[in-house]
């Protein structure tokens, strides 16, 4: 299915390279959730202004991440505090899983469609973009929030809202 | 319609559906004490676990070999089909899964979905979309998780596990899951040789967009994705004749889910029956999608439905159906997987009688 990009977000923004992600409060232990974030927020921003989105127009909106790698560093800092016989601090296993961040986004936006992340079997834009086309050809949605991330430092994200048609 | 032609499985009660079915039949738990890793600093010590500590891609492997096997893929068939998996992602997982596919004869993998506890079901609606669509004859889909020292610190460390070591859904007293090993293949058709265990006849996903780890207590995410499972399939609630919930045995998330399951099947919510075998199976994560459905296609090939073991007495907030006794049929000819993870994303299949 042909999709159009509605608005796009990218971080780091152009002429910032290497610009950490704002941190984002309980994805303290990884950049993973707050680079994606960044990107998603940009472009949520540059189409609907402020969240969140009207309930209608959030029920119809589907969220789709697509990884390079899974969020290893929120994986080594449960790891170590094993390792060294530690409690695991309570929200590394929520930020383990990559649903969290989007379940997050979807949260303050009022997105409620559905929700679907991968890995990235190759380029991430393109496994996003293919996850979206998927979505939007069966009418689960009329707009896809895909995000492509590749979190190995220092990290990028682009989130395109796509929607169907030319 | 997509079909379940190829079918393997993998949990604590061993390998292969029978195992599993037998294990089901008997309403015992799967559960023992963990020994693969060391519990003492925890408040939990048991899971639904295999003996020593079996590789998971390995296992897939195999799975994925057998389910193959099963549904008579010849090599060329497997050369042209893609594969789909659920696991919960790490640094090389891709590839890793890349080398797997190509061990397997198949063409490549296609999506690694990784949304916790919805993910097999997210995989298996990629797999049916597509087969429906015509984009694909066939895909198979395979999905793992195995019980791991870090894996269990966190969700012990979190407070979830249950410490009595037992896991009981929608009932008084619940205190939380039992984690548990699974791992699954399903090869999915649009026609096939062999005779189909199921047919994936609808799917839903939502997100709910309330909390990352605490559920709508009216249930509101699961159930906009039944609500679009039964209108993609065209099938009325009137027609569900079991309901295999994701119910982990959490205080809130059952509550909401029961909420759900009333809501979403109106008005014959208080009559479908419904079970949660993870009290049997553990909590398998990121496979349960998949594990779940191959309870369902054993449920319906058996016409008996699986318990919702270690059940101590009614809940208010979960007024439902519970098979809580063997020798119950299924009420009618489909049944409904649950699964919800967090992020608050829901995913359901809509699996019917061949």
């Amino acid at each position: 299915m042909h999709v159009t990009v509605r608005s796009e977000g990218r971080w780091p923004p152009p002429g910032s390279p290497g610009e950490p992600p704002p941190p984002v409060p309980r994805f303290e232990a990884s950049a993973f959730a707050p680079l994606l974030l960044a990107a998603a927020e940009r472009c949520l921003g540059a189409h609907y202004g402020a969240p969140p989105v009207p309930p209608e127009a959030g029920r119809r909106t589907a969220l789709v991440l697509a990884a390079t790698r899974g969020d290893v560093a929120t994986q080594a800092a449960i790891d170590d505090a094993v390792a060294r016989g530690r409690p695991v601090a309570r929200q590394l296993l929520f930020q383990n899983v990559p649903s969290t961040a989007l379940g997050h986004l979807g949260i303050v936006w009022g997105l409620t469609g559905p929700l679907v992340t991968t890995l990235a079997i190759g380029s991430p834009e393109h496994a996003a973009e293919a996850t979206a086309a998927r979505i939007l050809a069966a009418g689960d949605a009329d707009h896809v929030l895909a995000v492509a991330v590749d979190p190995t430092a220092p990290g990028t994200a682009t989130a395109r809202l796509l929607a169907g048609g030319r | 319609m997509p079909r379940v032609t190829g079918l393997a499985v993998l949990t604590a009660y061993g390998s292969g559906p029978e195992a599993l079915w037998d294990g089901l039949l008997s309403e015992k738990p799967a559960t023992t004490a963990v020994t693969r890793f060391d519990t003492t600093r925890h408040r939990a010590h048991d899971a639904c676990t295999l003996p020593g500590t079996p590789d998971l891609f390995a296992e897939l492997e195999r799975l994925v070999a057998e389910a193959c096997d099963q549904a008579r893929l010849s090599r060329a068939e497997r050369s042209r089909t893609p594969l789909i998996v659920a696991v919960h992602a790490g640094a090389d997982t891709a590839d890793r899964l890349t080398r797997l596919a190509a061990a397997c004869g198949l063409r490549e993998v296609l999506t690694v979905h990784t949304a916790a506890c919805a993910a097999a079901a997210s995989a298996v609606a990629e797999a049916a979309q597509l087969v429906a669509d015509g984009a694909e004859d066939r895909v198979v889909v395979a999905a793992g998780s195995f019980v791991d020292a870090s894996m269990f610190a966190a969700f012990d460390d979190a407070g979830i596990l249950a410490p009595s070591g037992a896991a009981r859904p929608f009932s008084a007293g619940r205190d939380g899951p039992v984690l548990g090993d699974g791992a699954a293949a399903v090869v999915v058709e649009r026609t096939g040789t062999v005779r189909p265990w199921l047919r994936v006849a609808g799917w839903g996903n939502a997100a709910e967009g309330y909390h990352v780890c605490r559920p709508h207590p009216e249930g509101t995410g699961p159930a906009a994705a039944i609500a679009a499972a039964l209108r993609r399939a065209g099938v009325g609630p009137e027609r569900i004749g079991y309901v295999n919930a994701h119910a982990t045995a959490t205080p809130a998330f059952d509550a909401g889910e029961a909420a759900a399951i009333l809501r979403a099947l109106a008005p014959h919510g208080p009559h479908v029956p419904v079970s949660s075998t993870k009290a049997l199976h553990g909590h398998c994560l990121e496979a349960s999608g998949l594990v779940e459905l191959v309870v369902c296609a054993l449920a319906l090939h058996h016409g008996e439905l699986p318990v919702n073991a270690g059940h101590l007495g009614p809940d208010d907030d979960c007024a439902l159906d519970l098979v809580l006794d063997r020798g119950r049929a299924p009420r009618a000819d489909h049944a409904l997987s649950l699964n919800t993870g967090f992020g608050g994303v829901s995913a359901v299949l809509l699996l019917a009688k061949p």
